[in-house]
């Protein structure tokens, strides 16, 4: 069949893949006829995507595109990961090593005295041992109504 | 460029460029087609890359301007859009005929051919399938596919020779 009726055939969509590539060949030729030379761009567009196809689906077929996405969702996670560890890291050096309050805190004591905030020693002092007086004055008031109960139980037998 | 120093271009660049465009296009299908439009681009321009220097660069801008085409001019075509070859008799626009090369004026042409058109023609003439398992996997009938199939080639030579006479007019006119 000559190249004209098996172009015909083509156009009319009734060839068979052989024709078709035994088409592409022709149109491959140096030697082509000046009326088919202004469709040889087309053919050769053909032969040349089913080139890269093949080499693409090879390509496809070896490394699957998921193996880049799994990837990629592991360096997400990882670097939010690091992230965290790093935040909480500087928050733990900020309390750690801020100056004033809690160091100079740790050095000074106080006490809660009528709810007031004393650091004076002495005073602090004086009002523990006044206090433990007026503990000791309220154990004197028991031990008094105790002998006084046992006296009046006296009286009475 | 053959061949094979290009499969050596797009083995490394690949996973890349996938990243890239899911990242966009935020779907594995479409980042699969975006990266193969870039590559069988780069494959039709080889001549062109093989005297770039950063191809990697060139590919990257490529995939990230397609990526975002593909999610603005997304439609989702049902069968019935499919098999209604709604845009057959719309003219090629005329940016399609200033392509300076043919290879991208042909892929375009292409591109512009109504769905049903464009799937028969890809499935035959580009994968390289048998009209009966197109058929089959189209759930058309063989006849169908066929005048679908003829359409396509006579419409794509019908405008890739308009588009060259336009050239050559434009050319002659200066």
């Amino acid at each position: 069949m000559d190249i004209d009726n098996l172009l015909n055939k083509y156009f009319e969509g009734e060839t068979s893949l052989e024709e078709e590539r035994m088409l592409r060949a022709c149109f491959n030729q140096e030697n082509l006829p000046e009326h088919l030379k202004e469709l040889k761009s087309i053919f050769t567009y053909i032969e040349d995507e089913r080139i890269a196809l093949e080499a693409l689906k090879e390509i496809t077929d070896a490394s699957p595109s998921s193996i880049k996405t799994t990837k990629r969702k592991l360096t997400l996670s990882r670097t939010f990961f690091i992230s965290i560890v790093a935040a909480a890291s500087i928050i733990a050096l900020f309390f750690l090593f801020s100056p004033g309050k809690s160091n100079s805190n740790a050095s000074e004591s106080y006490a809660w005295i009528n709810g007031k905030r004393i650091s004076n020693k002495e005073e602090i002092k004086m009002f523990a041992e006044k206090s433990l007086e007026n503990v000791s004055s309220t154990e004197n008031i028991f031990v008094e109504q105790v002998s006084s109960i046992f006296e009046e139980n006296i009286g009475e037998e | 460029m053959d061949i094979e120093e290009y499969k050596k271009i797009i083995v490394p660049l690949r996973p890349q460029l996938l990243s890239i465009a899911n990242r966009i296009t935020k779907n594995v299908a479409d980042s699969e087609d975006v990266v193969q439009d870039v590559c069988l681009r780069i494959w039709h321009r080889r001549e062109e890359f093989s005297k770039y220097r950063n191809v990697a660069a060139y590919c990257t801008t490529m995939t990230k301007n397609l990526s975002i085409d593909r999610v603005r001019t997304k439609h989702y075509i049902s069968d019935e859009t499919l098999l209604e070859n709604h845009v057959a008799d719309e003219p090629l626009p005329d940016r399609l005929m200033e392509e300076k090369d043919s290879a991208t004026a042909i892929r375009k042409i292409i591109k512009n051919l109504p769905p049903l058109q464009q799937k028969v023609f890809e499935m035959k003439d580009l994968h390289g399938y048998e009209t009966h398992e197109i058929a089959a996997s189209m759930g058309i009938t063989i006849e169908a596919v066929r005048n679908n199939l003829s359409r396509a080639r006579k419409r794509l030579r019908d405008l890739y020779l308009e588009r060259n006479r336009k050239k050559k007019g434009d050319k002659d006119g200066y």
